[in-house]
């Protein structure tokens, strides 16, 4: 799975902690999430997408 | 008091928890180590499980730093990645101490030579305690 979440968040200025604060998870977890090492639940999806001000489909691209 | 102060005192009762559990980890495995060491004699027994206790104590100050970083910096202790990871890890510690068990009784027959059934009961449970903490930190480490 590839992620635009780097991208996003550069693009509104929040670090990774900012980040982190609003959707209410670890650092560690946004670090996984941007390398796409981590595949998050509907919830996590749905506020990280809601966080960075764009839709799921945006931020995430499934390859298969 | 307010939500985040509710969450924060939450987050460090728990952390604070587990430093206590960690204390008494690290304790136990010492005064294991130095009664195999001073009452049977045993230096290789009692270095190894010196170096088990040192593992423990580690591995319990790297965690237990970063959570306490975590409630500093006003982030969750836990949370669904966390969750998920601890329970894919228990799941899979379950089934390797299967074997491990299995093989600890295999191996009694032959070249281990255990002193009575509380020192297997103990190597058996200390296994299965070192193959979660390896799994943990696999998965930790791995993404998911």
């Amino acid at each position: 799975m590839k992620t635009r979440m780097k991208e996003l968040r550069a693009r509104h200025n929040l670090t990774q902690e900012d980040l982190a604060k609003k959707v209410d998870v670890r650092r560690e977890t946004i670090v996984f999430l941007e390398k796409g090492r981590y595949n998050p639940s509907l919830e996590l999806a749905h506020k990280v997408a809601k966080a960075l001000k764009t839709t799921i489909d945006e931020l995430f691209i499934f390859d298969k | 008091m307010t939500k985040n102060k509710k969450n924060e005192s939450k987050s460090k009762l728990t952390v604070y928890s587990k430093m206590a559990v960690g204390v008494l980890l690290a304790s136990t495995l010492m005064i294991w180590a130095y009664i195999i060491g001073m009452k049977n004699n045993n230096v290789i027994g009692a270095v190894s499980m010196g170096i088990v206790a040192l593992t423990v104590i580690v591995f319990f100050i790297v965690y237990i730093t970063r959570q306490l970083k975590s409630v500093k910096e006003g982030l969750p202790v836990e949370d669904e990645r966390s969750k998920k990871i601890l329970n894919i890890s228990f799941a899979k510690a379950y089934l390797i101490s299967i074997y491990f068990v299995l093989f600890l009784s295999w191996a009694s027959d032959g070249w281990i030579q255990f002193r009575d059934i509380s020192q297997a009961l103990n190597m058996s449970i200390l296994g299965m305690a070192i193959i979660f903490g390896l799994c943990w930190a696999y998965y930790n480490f791995k993404g998911e």
